[in-house]
């Protein structure tokens, strides 16, 4: 019968085993690792005039040639890799005239073969050659990979390949749509992927605001937001009554930018809205974009039940010069008490300091500010006419 | 043993009639016999680069020891190319002793002669053992050209911007961190820095601050990162910089701006 001290002692025998095992291993790879970068260090070496003329051509109307003489697979692998460095850093015909060079030296052909490799890794690599390689003949290949793989990250990498390969903005779409289905809240890296195509995207985030699908008016928003294209303001608009709240919200910051959608009926829709935020954002913008015809919306704004729309609305009185400052006033005498008066004459207060710090800076523009300021002053005096210590301190 | 000019010469005079562009290599080259020429011939053939039949012609100068080929109808690209060749068939065969000399000859030049004599002149200074040069043939030759500092860490944008701007006529120095960046602006005193913004030793903006305080009519200086955002735009443009480019970048539209800059 075997006593413990045997076991612990074959156990113990059988861990050195092992770990001489893994040492050997490691040595093993270690020794691959040397001599795959000895190979490619030469490699390097042997091509090295060969890129120097790559580089040295890329304007100039002829196509770039493939090195002359036989090409090894491994050494196609090594020269594609810094072909590869030299298109992620340049664009323009410097670019397109390496990816010609690509096609022609095979290595196109080469990942779409690898492509429907039995190793998922190996197709997920192929994709990502293929996407630097700009080959549009790889789309239909890349989008049915892309079906295939929707369960983990590798998702991305295939479809920002499929954006930098698309033909048109169907390609892009179905691409979207495949994401979309696989993974959810992504909008923004979507967006970044679409940014990679080739392809004028513009139409395809209009057509994404008039989609009944949440998650794509939201791609659409934000991808909107980056590349502006006018005419779609109908769409916008309606997405303003949209069920998914920050659909809504998305769509009023959009509009909220720009001065062409802040239309009286536009403005007072937002400043009536249901959601705070929408009536805070519309309240930041008027001041932002000085929309001066909307201070009575803004003065009663300041009385909202939401703190942020009466901060935003007070703040974006105050933005408004004379006029603007005068209507905070005006909630002081109209209104002792309350939230409203409050935040008007918090804001006030802090206007007037403000002023006279930059007052005490004396730019060039100084007398103009000092009128301003007292004009200013003399209205919240005014206004205000109890003796309080602010007035004092401000006089001071 | 025919003279390398007088031969050129003919064949360049009738490119001028016919209108034709035409490439010219000149090697270093040890002592060739007729015979040794003639293998030549034979072995490079006379297949260019992209397989199609090209016109070639041999010559020899015994004296400044010169082998030159001329490639008729085919532009510096192509001749370039066949250069790869020429460089490794006279390495492997233990012929080459200096260096090569390529140039493109335009369609309509009228000063054909001229340019091959300063090509000839140009093969005298001495140049690395194999190196492939590319003669530039400059409207201004007695203008100083303009000089660049290059500062980056990243080695593929210091070579293709280096083999880039050298080909547009300008003087380039390379620098892969900020502190050699430093020390090289204060040996050369160049007309341009593009400068990284990532750099080890000293990053950019640190890089920036040293040439605004050393140098009172600073250098121009041109931005060239990865980074996009609005607040190092803003710092890189508050602390002097002329210009702001991201990677990836076109070198069409960044000599553009280089020009804007130095001229």
């Amino acid at each position: 019968m075997q006593t413990p001290l045997a076991t612990a002692i074959v156990f113990l025998y059988a861990l050195c085993g092992l770990t001489v095992l893994g040492l050997l291993v490691l040595f093993a790879l270690k020794l691959r690792n040397i001599s795959v970068e000895k190979q490619t260090m030469r490699c390097l070496e042997k091509y090295r005039d060969y890129f120097v003329y790559l580089q040295a051509h890329g304007e100039e109307e002829e196509r770039l040639q493939v090195p002359y003489g036989d090409v090894t697979q491994k050494e196609k692998q090594i020269i594609q890799k810094k072909l590869f460095e030299l298109m992620e850093r340049v664009t323009g015909i410097h670019r397109d005239k390496l990816i010609w060079l690509c096609e022609d030296m095979g290595l196109v052909e080469l990942d779409m073969q690898r492509l429907n490799g039995w190793w998922k890794w190996t197709r997920v690599d192929a994709a990502y050659n293929l996407g630097i390689m700009r080959s549009k003949l790889a789309v239909p290949a890349l989008l049915t990979l892309l079906q295939k793989n929707t369960n983990d990250t590798s998702v991305f990498i295939i479809a920002r390949s499929v954006a930098k390969c698309a033909r048109n903005t169907e390609d892009l779409r179905e691409m979207v749509t495949h994401v979309v289905g696989a993974k959810k809240n992504v909008q923004q890296l979507i967006v970044d992927i679409i940014s990679d195509a080739q392809v004028d995207t513009a139409p395809l985030f209009a057509q994404f605001l008039q989609e009944s699908d949440a998650e794509l008016v939201k791609i659409g928003l934000i991808g909107y937001a980056v590349h502006a294209q006018p005419g779609i303001e109908p769409a916008l608009y309606q997405l303003i009554q949209s069920p998914d709240k920050e659909v809504r919200i998305k769509a009023v910051k959009l509009m909220s930018r720009d001065i062409r959608y802040m239309n009286e009926q536009a403005v007072t829709d937002f400043m009536n809205h249901k959601d705070w935020e929408i009536r805070a954002m519309a309240a930041k913008a008027i001041g932002s974009l000085k929309l001066y015809s909307y201070i009575a919306l803004l003065k009663k704004a300041v009385g909202d039940a939401n703190w942020w729309v009466r901060h935003h609305s007070a703040r974006s009185l105050a933005q408004l010069e004379v006029e603007g400052f005068a209507a905070l006033c005006e909630i002081l005498q109209e209104e002792r008490n309350g939230h409203k008066s409050e935040m008007a004459h918090q804001v006030i207060q802090e206007e007037l300091e403000k002023e006279k710090l930059v007052l005490k800076g004396g730019t060039a523009t100084a007398t103009e500010k000092l009128v301003q300021y007292n004009e200013k002053l003399h209205l919240y005096r005014k206004s205000y006419r109890k003796t309080i210590s602010t007035v004092q301190a401000l006089e001071r | 043993m025919s003279n390398l000019v007088p031969v050129f010469y003919e064949h360049l005079s009738k490119m001028e009639e016919k209108q034709l562009a035409c490439g010219v290599i000149l090697a270093a080259c040890k002592t060739l016999t007729k015979e040794s020429i003639e293998l030549i011939k034979q072995d490079l053939g006379t297949r260019s680069g992209d397989g199609s039949e090209v016109a070639l012609h041999y010559a020899y100068d015994k004296n400044k020891q010169l082998f030159g080929i001329l490639l008729e109808g085919q532009k510096l690209s192509n001749t370039h190319f066949y250069a790869l060749r020429v460089k490794d068939y006279l390495q492997e065969h233990k012929l080459l002793t200096g260096s090569l000399l390529i140039a493109s000859f335009p369609e309509s030049s009228r000063s054909s002669g001229q340019m091959l004599m300063r090509m000839i002149q140009e093969m005298r200074e001495p140049g690395a053992h194999g190196e492939i040069k590319i003669y530039e043939q400059n409207p201004a030759p007695k203008e100083e050209p303009a000089s660049i500092l290059l500062v980056n860490h990243d080695e593929t944008v210091n070579e293709f911007l280096s083999i880039y701007f050298q080909r547009k006529g300008y003087l380039v120095t390379v620098a892969n961190d900020g502190m050699d960046g430093m020390e090289k602006y204060q040996e050369v005193a160049p007309d341009l820095v593009i400068t990284d913004l990532n750099l080890p030793i000293l990053n950019g903006y640190q890089l920036m601050e040293k040439i605004k305080h050393i140098s009172a009519s600073m250098s121009k200086i041109m931005v060239l990162t990865d980074k996009r955002l609005e607040e190092d735009v803003q710092k890189s443009f508050a602390m002097g910089a002329s210009d702001y480019i991201t990677k990836p970048f076109s070198p069409v539209e960044l000599e553009a701006r280089v020009k804007r800059l130095i001229l």
